[in-house]
């Protein structure tokens, strides 16, 4: 499977079906990775969000066949086994799976949020889809990051320097089966992403 | 349904399980279903061997005769006694209580048939270790939201899922999510 970013692509290498990549990021840093990745798979995904990011998305017209699962809407955040239960009976056609874990983990307390992605990271290698999750790593400790790191086969992560008025994003790949790579510059313009050149 | 059921019940009236367990799919009135309304309302008559229904609410031995009369006229597959816990007022005296108990557990278990005891959860210390299997039914509270369980405590002779796992009721009876977790107090 591919994200649709090229540089990033090339960065990441072949992604097999079961793998399950975890975006590191900062707040909504890298969104557009998400959504790149969806438009480049839209009549294969199947996205879990919440109310107010499925009214923002559904506005995108290249993404318009995808599958939502609402917090709140479909399934109570109390009811995960429901959500894990859709994954296992969406069809073996749907080649990618998009969660994005911010909203649980104020909810939740991370440890909970990790069994439930592990549990989906599970799902996704005995269905063969590809599993990509978003988390905001300020919600949580280095330890629990690195428990969530260590359940997906890729990691990307993406960092934010602020010098005085200047802002450095950077990002990387953390984890994959082709290797880790240093940071390359991330640009971010009118929901384009570039994955520039190399920094430091 | 081709196996042959004999239902007692000590607290709903049939009248109110019928319409309850149709609104779950069961039908009650099913002809290999027999329902026997032991509950201590309603008119006294006999239900089966010659024992009054009032008999069956306040003597553990009376109903394990009636069950055994039943059995022998009846090839029964599946009893069910709904719930333990009337039966277990009837005898005071816990070693009594168990020792009929267990009388009535090895007279039942000659006919071949399987019972299915119901019993609120924590009410039956004793009835455990007797018994070949215990699924316990919870309700946990997460945040303000009640979520069902399912779980396997024993099942002799064999291996078995730990795991709660959660159901729900359905108008098509229990369904339970047998490959999913709680994620509760995780």
């Amino acid at each position: 499977m591919r994200l649709g970013v090229p540089k990033l692509d090339e960065l990441l290498g072949e992604v097999e079906p079961g793998s399950t990549i975890l975006i590191s990021t900062i707040g909504e840093l890298g969104m557009e990775i998400v959504l790149d990745a969806l438009k480049e798979n839209k009549e294969k995904a199947v996205v879990f969000v919440t109310p107010r990011l499925k009214k923002r998305l559904e506005k995108i017209k290249e993404i318009e066949e995808v599958i939502y699962l609402t917090l709140g809407e479909d399934f109570a955040p109390q009811e995960l086994f429901k959500v894990t239960h859709a994954m296992r009976e969406i069809p073996k056609d749907h080649l990618i799976g998009i969660f994005f874990l911010q909203p649980l983990l104020v909810f939740y307390p991370p440890e909970t949020v990790h069994r439930f992605f592990s549990e989906l990271a599970n799902i996704a290698l005995e269905r063969g889809f590809v599993l990509m999750s978003m988390v905001d790593k300020r919600l949580l400790d280095k330890k629990t990051l690195a428990i969530f790191e260590e359940s997906a086969t890729h990691v990307i992560d993406i960092v934010e320097v602020v010098e005085g008025f200047k802002i450095t994003r950077g990002i990387r790949i953390k984890k994959s089966s082709h290797g880790v790579t240093g940071f390359y510059k991330l640009e971010l313009t009118k929901g384009e992403v570039t994955v520039g050149e190399p920094l430091g | 349904m081709e196996k042959k059921c004999l239902y007692i019940t000590f607290e709903e009236p049939i009248s109110t399980l019928k319409e309850d367990m149709s609104k779950f799919g069961f039908d009650l009135d099913h002809p290999n279903i027999k329902l026997v309304d032991a509950t201590p309302v309603g008119e006294k008559k006999s239900i089966f061997a010659d024992v009054l229904y009032e008999e069956f609410a306040t003597s553990f031995e009376k109903l394990t005769r009636a069950i055994s009369e039943e059995l022998k006229a009846e090839n029964y597959s599946r009893i069910v006694i709904d719930p333990l816990t009337m039966i277990k007022l009837t005898i005071i005296d816990e070693l009594e209580y168990r020792r009929t108990f267990m009388a009535f557990l090895k007279t039942i278990s000659k006919y071949n048939a399987t019972i299915l005891f119901t019993s609120e959860l924590g009410n039956s210390d004793i009835e455990e270790y007797l018994v070949s299997g215990v699924i316990e039914l919870k309700v946990i509270e997460e945040r303000g939201k009640a979520l069902r369980g399912i779980k396997i405590i024993k099942f002799r002779g064999s291996t078995f899922d730990e795991e709660i796992r959660p159901y729900r009721i359905t108008n098509k009876g229990i369904e339970v999510y047998h490959q999913e977790v709680l994620f509760h107090g995780v």
